[in-house]
């Protein structure tokens, strides 16, 4: 018995350092800064979750990229925007989505909740240990699955010597949904929404922490921020707007703030009630490109030219 | 719990390492131990079901009694059958009420006339048609006077939920497993490592094979209009390898960690998919399962003791059954009526024990013959396993239709390379291994020791790197 249970110590001590030794080697190839490389013509990036990934269209956009996520918290966008910038020290401008769902107590899903297992594996190699800890201290056992299915992920992308681990279905990108919303799903949305509103008392802090961890980021780096709302439908207003715009005040007060929530919409332009579709998109994305291209994002008045916008066509 | 999940992992040595720290202690410690850990494995899935296995224990164990204390003939056949209407009863209501009732209102509204019987509205307790017939078997040979009756109710209770078979088998028998609850059991080294190696290559089975092939086979079947008939035929093959992972893998590691208690269980699955024809599949396939049938259905039904037309019913019934058996959908009773139409050649010509021994004995290839004969009865096998995937009759009917149609011969839209080079690794070491009782048993044993380290490292870490979905097993729908 004695024997027995040494020896399972002894294999298992050394599965352990074989699958270390791989995952090693296999952090050491995806790290590489070549698979991280944009197109030298991309001035600005826009990164964030779903929403953001289904507003802006990147082929629409001249120099602009979107590596948004779905289900992405900042902690993820803070590893992956340290990564971008690192590896492409060109890029002086980059975007994330601001908006008042990353604001309340569902926030921690986007972290370690029930998005971890599909965002964790795509980002296990970027992650530090901090990053690493403060996951194990909420969801030990599904970092653990996480990290299985990364090395995984990572030997697939080793095998297809597929170098771009930034392209879309790996760290985000456009997402095109098709379909418009119905006056019946909208029926249907507002009783929901009724009974399920962001409470808008609490927030998952750790969440805010990694925004910040972002913004101080892009300071060290002379990087400008951006934070930008996308749009969403006049009846799926958030009522936790209070918070937002306190925390906004508190911590983020200098850094410019695109807001195009009430961007002038009609409900067909929506997949649902938080996404735009691609007719939604193209009118967003020829609105921000027109945007970047007027230059106005320089100067302290953009919001009212946007608000402008928004007056006139709505 | 699943054997694929963390929560396992934790718990198999914790209960390993507890149970031998009393080996030197009356039995009925380690006994009380592996009930406690069986309830509790139970437990996980849920616990208010709990209550039901332990209700069938009761039963079970008190009609047993009853009816080998009884003098009385009409009492011993009363709790005989007392027992088997109970156990059928509730596997009838929790399994296949809303089956029994949406088929009845069915063939009435094709009369004109609407019934306002309303289905229910349950969970069906993971596990139940195994234990049921772990019951079953018990009392019908107590009564046959097969066994005697067990006295000691924690000894009985184990053999009915030993947490490795409690919730998809092997279906044991009372002559088996209760002999070896009630002797002391020893620990011994060469038994543990090998249920180690049984446990490993049950994972790679079921986490590498099954779960890469559901993938895809999931992918084809769940998008059936998407894809042409070369690809409806690539994910029928594929869901052959998905089940036989899923099951057989899940036997391994059942019989695995039951030796590591130096508890032997019954065989399950003896490389099946290298039958030669069906009859010798089914000697191959779910043995547990199909030895019950044959004990306490077909003998008692007459076995093939009479004339030709008298084993083909035989034959019909016990399949058409076992696939009613395995769920509460016409596609299992259709799976089943195929294969017992596929077995007919062999039973109306009396050649369904020509295959006994395992193919081309000793030899590195089979022969031309062998060949054609075991791709023959795969293919077959493959067919009806359509049925038995399928969500209902008519989405089989499609896409078999599918498969027969001109777009068969288009190249498929689905041509997972990494899966056909697993599939290709897999099927050699099978193929290599086919006379052992199980993959890893004589497997890499006369390589230098650093080798076979070497190698089972290697399963292992494809084992981890495959094991972060936790997939269900399919048998535990039934």
């Amino acid at each position: 018995m004695k024997k027995f249970v040494i020896n399972i110590c002894w294999y298992s001590a050394l599965l352990i350092l074989v699958f270390y030794t791989v995952s090693y080697v296999l952090d050491k190839y995806i790290n590489d800064c070549k698979n991280f490389k944009i197109d030298s013509n991309i001035e600005y990036i826009v990164f964030g979750h779903s929403q953001s990934a289904c507003a802006y269209n990147d082929s629409l956009i001249s120099n602009f990229k979107n590596y948004s996520s779905n289900g992405e918290g900042y902690f993820y966008t803070y590893f992956k925007v340290k990564k971008v910038l690192e590896c492409n020290r060109d890029v002086k401008k980059i975007f994330v989505e601001f908006t008042n769902n990353q604001f309340s107590q569902f926030a921690e899903n986007r972290i370690w909740g029930k998005y971890m297992p599909g965002l964790l594996p795509k980002y296990f190699t970027l992650i530090d240990q901090y990053g690493l800890f403060l996951l194990c201290k909420k969801a030990p056992f599904e970092v653990l699955k996480a990290l299985y299915v990364s090395e995984r992920l990572k030997l697939n992308y080793l095998i297809a010597n597929d170098s771009n681990y930034l392209s879309y279905n790996k760290m985000g990108g456009y997402i095109l949904r098709v379909g418009s919303l119905k006056q019946k799903q909208i029926d249907s949305l507002i009783l929901l929404n009724n009974k399920k509103k962001i409470a808008g008392l609490d927030y998952t802090t750790e969440n805010i922490d990694y925004l910040e961890k972002i913004s101080n980021l892009c300071k060290l780096n002379g990087v400008k921020l951006y934070f930008v709302r996308s749009p969403i439908p006049l009846f799926n207003q958030y009522n936790n707007d209070s918070l937002f715009f306190s925390i906004y005040k508190k911590k983020f007060q200098e850094i410019p703030f695109v807001d195009l929530k009430k961007f002038p919409l009609k409900n067909y332009d929506f997949n649902d009630n938080v996404h735009l579709n691609y007719l939604g998109s193209i009118k967003v994305s020829i609105f921000m490109d027109s945007l970047l291209k007027s230059g106005v994002l320089k100067t302290d008045t953009f919001q009212k030219w946007i608000d402008n916008y928004i007056l006139k066509n709505s | 719990m699943l054997f694929n999940s963390i929560n396992f992992a934790i718990f198999l040595p914790v209960i390993f390492v507890l149970y031998w720290s009393l080996n030197g202690k009356k039995i009925i410690y380690q006994n009380g131990l592996l009930l406690i850990a069986s309830y509790f494995f139970y437990s996980c899935w849920n616990y208010k079901f709990l209550f039901l296995l332990v209700f069938s224990t009761l039963l079970d164990f008190y009609s047993g009694l009853k009816i080998e204390n009884s003098n009385n003939k009409n009492s011993r056949l009363f709790w005989f059958w007392f027992s088997i209407v109970v156990n059928l009863g509730l596997l009838a209501v929790l399994k296949y009420y809303n089956f029994f009732v949406s088929s009845f209102s069915e063939l009435l509204s094709n009369f004109g006339l609407k019934t306002n019987i309303s289905s229910l509205n349950i969970i069906l307790p993971v596990g139940i048609s195994f234990y049921t017939f772990h019951g079953l078997s018990y009392v019908i040979d107590v009564y046959k006077n097969k066994i005697k009756a067990e006295k000691n109710f924690i000894d009985y209770s184990v053999f009915v939920s030993f947490f490795p078979l409690l919730v998809a088998g092997p279906i044991e028998r009372a002559t088996h497993l209760l002999p070896q609850i009630k002797t002391k059991r020893h620990f011994e080294y060469a038994n543990a490592v090998d249920g180690l190696r049984q446990i490993l290559w049950g994972f790679f089975k079921k986490v590498v094979i099954a779960d890469n092939c559901a993938e895809y086979a999931n992918l084809i079947f769940n998008n059936s209009e998407d894809y042409s008939g070369s690809s409806h035929a690539l994910g029928a093959v594929l869901f052959a390898f998905q089940i036989y992972g899923d099951f057989s893998g899940y036997s391994d590691i059942a019989l695995g960690s039951a030796r590591l208690f130096g508890i032997e269980l019954l065989h399950n699955f003896n490389y099946p998919y290298f039958s030669r024809d069906i009859a010798e599949f089914w000697r191959r396939w779910h043995i547990s399962l199909s030895s019950w049938f044959k004990d306490y259905l077909y003998i008692p039904l007459g076995g093939s003791s009479g004339g030709v037309w008298f084993r083909v019913r035989n034959t019909f019934i016990i399949f058409i059954i076992s696939g009613f058996w395995h769920g509460s959908n016409w596609t299992f009773i259709v799976w089943g009526f195929l294969n017992a139409l596929f077995i007919m050649p062999s039973i109306i010509f009396k050649t369904n024990r020509d295959h006994i021994d395992i193919v081309a004995k000793g030899k590195s290839f089979p022969s031309f013959k062998e060949f054609i004969s075991i791709v023959s009865t795969f293919t077959l096998t493959v067919f009806a396993w359509i049925f038995f995937r399928a969500e209902n009759l008519g989405a089989a009917l499609d896409y078999i239709s599918k498969i027969f149609s001109k777009s068969f011969w288009n190249i498929p839209e689905v041509f997972p390379y990494n899966i056909f080079v697993l599939l290709l690794f897999f099927i050699l070491i099978e193929w290599n291994t086919r006379d052992s009782k199980f993959t890893l048993q004589h497997f890499g044993i006369s390589w230098p020791r650093y080798s076979r380290i070497t190698f089972y490292l290697l399963i292992s870490a494809c084992c981890l790197m495959y094991s972060g979905k936790e997939e269900k097993f399919i048998y535990f729908q039934f």
